[in-house]
C-alpha cells in the first residue's frame, strides 16, 4: 500500500518537473543570468549606428536595447571603422559587429552569423509623378544613375548585360538625387536607406519604387567555434525572431529609415 | 598583384582613348567660343566703352580668379536649382560653355597685349596708303598681332584641353571619366591613370609640334 502511494507520488513529482521544464521552455522568460556582449560599431554610421553626445544612437542601437532587455544582456560598445572592427572581432576583443552587415558568401567563409533581422536592398528612386519602375525592360533607353564603384553599379550590369539601359556613373553620389529631381536622369539605382535619407534631407520631390533587384539578408557576425559567442547568439536568435514577429524591428526601421527592412525580397 | 601590369595597361589604353573624342570636341568648341569672346572683350578693353568696360573687367576677374571646376559646378549644379530653364542644359553643353567662358578671360589678355605690341605707326601707315580701318586691321595689324599671339594662344589651347579633364565631375565621359570608370571595375588605378596621362601628353606633344611649325612659317619674313 505504501509502495503504491510512493510510486504514485514519485510519478506525480516526475510529472511536475516535466511540466515545469516544458513550461519554462514555452514562456518568453528573461534568462536570469546577465551576459556581457561587447559590440563593435562605427561612431559615424548614420542612420544605422552612431555616437551623439556620448550616447549611442541609431537603428542598431535601438534594436540592441530591445534585444538586451529581452535576453538579459549587458552591452558594451567599442568604436572603430568597419575594417578595424573586423580586426577586433578576429582578436576576440569584441563579440560581434552591428552595422547592417550583409550575410554574403564571402563573409560566411570566415564567420558565422546570427539569424537575419532584415535585408539590405537595391531599389530605384524616381521623380514623383513618373510611372513606377516595374521591370528592367521598362528602363531600356532611359538614363539610370549609379554611384561609381558601388554595389548597385555592378548589379545593374548583371541584370542588363547588353547595356540597353543608359547607365550614368556619378563620381559624387550626392549629385544623383538632385539630377533625378531636375529630370536629368530617369532613376537613381541604389540603397533605399541612403535614398530615403536624401529625400528627407534634400526635400526633393521623389519616391522609391517598390521593385527590389537584390535583397541581401543582414545579420550579426561572430567568430566560428567561439563558445562565448555561441552562448550569446543562442540567446539573441530567438529574441530576434520574437522582435520580427511582433513588429518591433519594423517599427524601429520605420523610425530610423522611413522604410521597413523586414519587407524586402529580391528579384531572381 | 603586380605593381604595374603592362598587359592590362595596353588593354585599357584603347578604352581610355575612347574618351578623347568627347575631350577633343569640347576643346574645339570651347577654344573657338573662347577666342570669339576673347576678341570681344579685348575690343571692349581697348575702346573703353562706358558701361561695358567695368563689366568686362569684372568678367575677366571672376573667370580668371576661380577654378574651372568650381565654375562648372556652379553653372551645372548650382544655377539650375533656381533658374529652371537651365535644367534642360546637357552636361556636354554646360562643360563646353564653362570652359569657353573660363579660357576667354585668359585669351582676352593675350589678344589685347598682342594687338598693343604692334607699332602704332603700322596703323597710320596703312591709313595713309588709303586703306579703311577694317582693311588695316585685317591685313596689317592682325597678321602681326597673330604672330605675336601664337605662343600664348597655343598655351591657352593646352589649358582648354586640360580644362576638359574635370568634365566627368558633371557627367561628361571624357578621358579621365573613362579612366575612372575602368579603375572602379578593376581596382587597378595606377595603370588606368597612367593611360590617361599618356593620352593627354601625346595630344599636347602633337599640338606643340604644330605650333613650332606654324611659328616658323609666320617668322619667315623675319629670318636674317
Amino acid at each position: 500500500m505504501i509502495c503504491k502511494i510512493r510510486s504514485s507520488l514519485f510519478t506525480a513529482v516526475i510529472m511536475a518537473f516535466m511540466l515545469m521544464s516544458v513550461g519554462s521552455a514555452l514562456a518568453a522568460e528573461v534568462p536570469s543570468e546577465t551576459l556581457l556582449v561587447r559590440i563593435g560599431a562605427k561612431e559615424d554610421g548614420q542612420p544605422y549606428i552612431f555616437k551623439e553626445n556620448g550616447e549611442v544612437k541609431g537603428f542598431e542601437a535601438d534594436l540592441w536595447k530591445e534585444i538586451a532587455k529581452r535576453a538579459n544582456l549587458k552591452l558594451e560598445y567599442k568604436y572603430n571603422s568597419i575594417s578595424g572592427l573586423f580586426g577586433l572581432l578576429d582578436n576576440g576583443e569584441i563579440d560581434t559587429i552591428t552595422h547592417f552587415l550583409g550575410i554574403t558568401p564571402q563573409r560566411k567563409k570566415k564567420y558565422d552569423f546570427s539569424d537575419s533581422y532584415g535585408s539590405g536592398a537595391l531599389q530605384f528612386m524616381t521623380k514623383k509623378g513618373t510611372p513606377e519602375v516595374t521591370s528592367i525592360e521598362g528602363l531600356y533607353g532611359k538614363k539610370v544613375g549609379v554611384a561609381l564603384g558601388s554595389a548597385a553599379a555592378g548589379v545593374i550590369k548583371t541584370f542588363d548585360p547588353d547595356e540597353k539601359i543608359k547607365v550614368v556613373p556619378y563620381e559624387e553620389f550626392r549629385h544623383i538625387p538632385q539630377d533625378v529631381d531636375m529630370g536629368r536622369i530617369y532613376a537613381y539605382f541604389g540603397n533605399p536607406i541612403t535614398m530615403m535619407g536624401d529625400i528627407r534631407k534634400m526635400g526633393i520631390d521623389c519616391k522609391i519604387d517598390p521593385l527590389v533587384l537584390l535583397a541581401t539578408p543582414v545579420g550579426y557576425p561572430y567568430v566560428r567555434g567561439n563558445e562565448n559567442s555561441q552562448r550569446i547568439m543562442d540567446r539573441v536568435n530567438p529574441v530576434l525572431e520574437e522582435l520580427r514577429k511582433d513588429g518591433t524591428i519594423s517599427k524601429i526601421s520605420m523610425e530610423w529609415f522611413g522604410l521597413d527592412i523586414t519587407s524586402f525580397s529580391g528579384m531572381k | 598583384m603586380k605593381v604595374f601590369d603592362l598587359n592590362y595597361f595596353i588593354d585599357i589604353l584603347p578604352l581610355v582613348l575612347k574618351g578623347l573624342s568627347a575631350a577633343m570636341k569640347m576643346t574645339a568648341l570651347s577654344f573657338l567660343g573662347g577666342l570669339i569672346l576673347g576678341v570681344l572683350i579685348a575690343l571692349i578693353y581697348n575702346s573703353k566703352i562706358k558701361v561695358l568696360y567695368p563689366l568686362a573687367q569684372l568678367y575677366v576677374s571672376i573667370f580668371r580668379g576661380t577654378p574651372v571646376i568650381a565654375q562648372m559646378f556652379f553653372i551645372y549644379f548650382g544655377l539650375p536649382h533656381f533658374i529652371t530653364p537651365l535644367r534642360g542644359m546637357g552636361a556636354f553643353a554646360a562643360a563646353s560653355m564653362t570652359i569657353a567662358l573660363n579660357i576667354s578671360s585668359y585669351m582676352s589678355e593675350t589678344i589685347r597685349s598682342s594687338i598693343s605690341a604692334v607699332e602704332k605707326g603700322q596703323f597710320e601707315a596703312g591709313l595713309s596708303v588709303g586703306m579703311t580701318n577694317f582693311q588695316v586691321a585685317r591685313r596689317i595689324i592682325l597678321p602681326q598681332a597673330g604672330r605675336i599671339a601664337l605662343p600664348s594662344l597655343s598655351n591657352n589651347l593646352i589649358m582648354t584641353l586640360k580644362g576638359t579633364a574635370v568634365a566627368f565631375t558633371i557627367g561628361v565621359t571624357e578621358v579621365m571619366g573613362k579612366a575612372k570608370i575602368e579603375a572602379s571595375n578593376s581596382y587597378r588605378y595606377f595603370e588606368c591613370y597612367a593611360a590617361a596621362m599618356l593620352v593627354y601628353w601625346l595630344v599636347v606633344v602633337v599640338i606643340t609640334l604644330f605650333q613650332g611649325k606654324w611659328e616658323k612659317h609666320l617668322n619667315r619674313a623675319y629670318q636674317n
